[in-house]
């Protein structure tokens, strides 16, 4: 074997050892070849990505010790609103209470008035539009109870949105156990949940179907 | 038509949510309520007691409101009870389970009193 076949041959065989280095996940190991020009530039290269490859697997798993954090914020935005979806609730209930006393006085008045309004219609009428404003009213409350019902949709979102980024984190760990080797000596293996992807909740408050579309569906069904 | 005295059961594991049926139910004429916040808790009480209506969210740890819903038509002696569901569950293919499982009505949230109000009303005239 002549010299040139003896330089290629160890870049060669450099080069396999740092290929087989990056597959097997030791990304540390260069290829340390003495090349002619277009070997050395491939080793080079190939040196490159190794050392990307490490800063990349670094910072992705820095920023992935950041998802569990989140992700409990966003468990501590439905436990606020949800607070303060009980703090409203009180006031509504209060205010429904309040008009309810008011409708109670306002059909005794209206029973005792009774006679006197049978003889002046204009009383009578605004006795009528007295009515109607309080069933208004009443019907605005009762709105403004069911709409608070928001939350529970919002929380939903939120637990799926929380969920999902455990599920990253979950596969992102996978990814990076693949790309590190680990130490063989420490014998340690991956924690059960490390390798569990969490069960997401299953939310499809996104979907645009309205009430409507559902009772469309009971009505097929003779519901 | 269903009788003001009929008791409910309201499953849902948001407080605030429970709260809210509660209260639309009172409004509506129904006083006598009581609630789960899961559906095992659901199912041990109506096994327990005698209820008219089960109202029940979808989502929900231990257990979810569907496999409620299939447990109670499942159990010989609360199989005809009336299960309105309550949820965001919106997924078509979710209704039409929940309906191929016996459901008696299915609300959207956020809902109405009124919607509320006409669900109800239809359980009963159906049964």
């Amino acid at each position: 074997m002549d010299f040139h076949e003896r330089m290629e041959d160890e870049n060669i065989r450099g080069l396999i050892l740092a290929a087989r280095g990056i597959v097997e996940t030791n990304l540390k190991q260069k290829a340390d070849a003495k090349l002619s020009d277009e070997l050395g530039k491939l080793a080079k290269y190939l040196q490159a990505i190794s050392k990307k490859l490490q800063l990349a697997e670094s910072e992705i798993e820095t920023a992935s010790t950041q998802i569990p954090h989140e992700a409990d914020q966003l468990n501590g935005v439905t436990r606020f609103t949800e607070e303060e979806v009980h703090r409203v609730l009180g006031i509504v209930e209060k205010a429904i209470e309040g008009h309810d006393a008011i409708t109670t006085q306002w059909e005794m008045l209206k029973r005792d008035l009774l006679g006197e309004m049978m003889q002046r219609p204009l009383l009578k009428r605004g006795a009528e539009e007295m009515g109607d404003m309080l069933r208004g009213e009443k019907k605005l409350l009762m709105d403004l109870l069911t709409a608070l019902s928001f939350q529970d949709v919002a929380a939903q979102w939120l637990r799926k949105i929380s969920s999902d980024m455990t599920g990253v984190q979950s596969r992102i760990r996978r990814l990076n156990g693949t790309l590190s080797q680990k130490e063989s000596e420490s014998g340690r293996k991956p924690a059960p949940s490390e390798s569990k992807e969490p069960m997401a909740p299953n939310f499809s408050g996104a979907r645009k179907v309205a009430q409507t579309d559902v009772d469309q569906l009971l009505k097929e069904h003779g519901l | 038509m269903p009788s003001p005295s009929m008791k409910i059961l309201v499953v849902d594991d948001m407080s605030s949510m429970r709260r809210i049926i509660k209260n639309t139910l009172k409004q509506l004429g129904y006083p006598n309520v009581e609630e789960a916040e899961d559906g095992q808790k659901a199912l041990e009480m109506v096994r327990k007691e005698t209820f008219d209506l089960v109202i029940s969210d979808w989502n929900m740890p231990n257990m979810n409101g569907l496999d409620l819903l299939k447990s109670i038509r499942q159990d010989p002696k609360l199989s005809v009870m009336p299960v309105l569901m309550v949820t965001t569950e919106a997924e078509m293919d979710h209704i039409l389970e929940a309906i191929r499982s016996g459901v008696n009505s299915y609300i959207l949230k956020p809902f109405t009193a009124e919607t509320m109000k006409e669900k109800i009303d239809k359980v009963f005239k159906h049964a």
